[in-house]
């Protein structure tokens, strides 16, 4: 494996000391548009503003929202300077009816409402005014793609950890009813519970073929408990005692393993539900205001933005839209901004191909256009050669006055993520 | 932390078929299982179960045990609604509990004696 390394990098050094002569290039285009700067932001009030918070509130009940809004705005005279919250406002409310099914399975506007992020933020204004200036933000889903295998198969390894908790607290509760005096009695109590699940069909049916799977892994951690404590090797009869000793240790150890699997399992179905093949639509809103002397009669419209967001994805394919609307009012003048860009990527797992186009116009300057197409190519697990060809803005010289990218390195793993789809 | 919310009551029976739903809520996912008089009759998601008679099943106590895990990273509540029906009269019971940690579990703990 190293010398097949070392014969590829022997080849690519001319073309590792021309990446190198380009790195001046790369760092000019750090300061850039790039698409991902057109993504719906997750809080557009913070980014109308242009504020980081150091600290957010997220309240999860209306009466939490109501407290946190009331300490920020005690003087109804006085807008507080630096106060910032995110709310999923679906989620402040109780929803009894609305199953794990029916979440999963959601239409459109069930998807909007689950979605639907509020953002508010407040800043000093910039010197030399004085007073504060206040954003609102809103962000949702209207379309959020479908299920990939492995996002199935994800949620079945967390939903079958879920589904098994009655079964086991059920049969470890009922150990201390048992009449049970020896580690033996322990130990035969639950492989009969285990066997008479298997045998059972009514028990973890909805575990499917994962059922007998389930209960052997219960009971081989359950019997490693057993192993680990102290009166393993006593054959003698356990006082009442010692024997609720060892089925507490049972217990809680077997909630603990059972609540990191669960955990872990749901980690992994969470960052798989990212990754939704699919058509998907992100869309956001933003509202900004400035008080000058913190006076609510001053209060005057300083800025309104829009982000819009298509996605299609494939197994092999992605479709990226972005659109970004911005506008800001100060001191009389509208400067309107507008920026809108596609990317089209094509991958497999050693070859990968991505065309971008992005405009941006404003109220002030005519549209100017970048395009450029990626190729990689991995040759290795983690070296790729790249390559970038296209045309940037006008008036975004990389050499001179030009405006052509052109760009051929080779990527070790580090630095931007190559197109090509890496297996897992 | 392992959460428990522990809940007894009665229902009042009649002659006809004592129906059981269970519905958990607020987007979570969970599962049930149901024992009769100790003897397991139902496991999984229930929806219309059929318990028995009611002039059969009079004075017995069905015990049900439900698990809610926290998914939703937008809330840490979860809630599951027991509804009978076939008695003198329909009930909703209601029980809610909130998560202290995103990703925990809450165990319902059932209790319902026929009468």
């Amino acid at each position: 494996m190293n010398n097949k390394l070392n014969k590829h990098l022997s080849k690519l050094i001319p073309v590792l000391s021309f990446s190198f002569i380009l790195t001046s290039f790369a760092i000019a285009q750090e300061n850039e548009l790039v698409i991902e700067d057109l993504k719906v932001p997750v809080s557009p009030a913070f980014t109308i503003l242009g504020v980081t918070p150091a600290s957010i509130e997220k309240p999860q009940t209306p009466k939490a929202l109501g407290v946190s809004l009331l300490n920020a705005f005690n003087n109804v005279n006085i807008i507080p300077g630096n106060y910032s919250f995110e709310a999923a406002p679906y989620w402040l409310f109780d929803h009894p009816d609305l199953t794990f099914k029916d979440y999963y399975n959601s239409s459109p506007g069930q998807t909007l409402l689950n979605n639907l992020a509020l953002s508010l933020a407040t800043a000093p204004l910039d010197s030399p005014k004085s007073g504060t200036a206040l954003a609102i933000g809103i962000r949702t889903l209207l379309f959020s793609g479908k299920a990939n295998d492995a996002l199935n198969s994800k949620l079945n390894l967390y939903l079958h950890q879920v589904y098994g908790e009655p079964f086991r607290v059920d049969m470890l509760n009922d150990l201390s009813s048992e009449n049970l005096k020896t580690v033996t009695d322990l130990e035969n109590e639950i492989n009969n519970s285990v066997s008479a699940a298997k045998e059972n069909p009514v028990e973890l049916k909805n575990l499917g073929n994962s059922k007998t799977e389930y209960l052997t892994n219960l009971q081989n951690t359950l019997e490693e408990i057993i192993n680990s404590s102290k009166f393993r090797n006593k054959n003698d009869t356990l006082s009442n005692e010692e024997m609720n000793e060892l089925i507490e240790k049972v217990i809680s150890e077997s909630d603990i393993a059972s609540d990191k699997n669960i955990k872990s399992a749901l980690t992994e179905a969470r960052s798989e539900d990212k990754k939704r093949k699919g058509f998907s639509l992100e869309f956001a809103g933003a509202l900004s205001a400035d008080f000058v002397n913190d006076s609510t009669s001053n209060g005057k419209i300083s800025g309104i933005g829009g982000w819009i967001n298509p996605l299609f994805s494939t197994d092999f394919m992605d479709f990226v839209g972005t659109m970004r609307f911005l506008s800001y009012l100060q001191d009389g003048i509208t400067e309107n901004k507008y920026d809108a860009g596609v990317r089209f990527i094509v991958s497999t797992d050693v070859f990968g191909i991505s065309a971008e186009a992005l405009v941006r116009a404003s109220s002030e300057l005519t549209p100017t256009y970048r395009y450029a197409l990626n190729i990689d190519y991995r040759m290795t697990k983690n070296v790729y050669i790249t390559g970038t060809f296209g045309k940037n803005f006008d008036g975004s010289p990389v050499n001179g006055n030009g405006d052509l990218i052109t760009l051929l390195g080779i990527n070790f793993g580090m630095g931007n993520e190559p197109v090509i789809k890496l297996p897992h | 932390m392992k959460k428990e919310v522990k809940f007894n009551t009665e229902y009042e029976v009649s002659s006809k078929d004592i129906l059981l739903t269970i519905v958990i809520g607020n987007g979570q996912p969970g599962s049930s299982r149901v024992k009769l008089n100790g003897k397991l009759i139902a496991g999984g998601d229930i929806n219309g179960l059929v318990i028995g008679k009611g002039n059969e099943i009079k004075g017995s106590t069905l015990k049900i045990t439900t698990v809610v895990n926290d998914f939703q990273i937008n809330t840490n509540r979860t809630s599951v609604q027991y509804l009978l029906s076939g008695g003198t009269e329909s009930k909703r019971y209601y029980l809610e509990a909130n998560v202290d940690i995103d990703g925990d579990s809450v165990y319902y703990f059932t209790n319902i004696k026929f009468i």
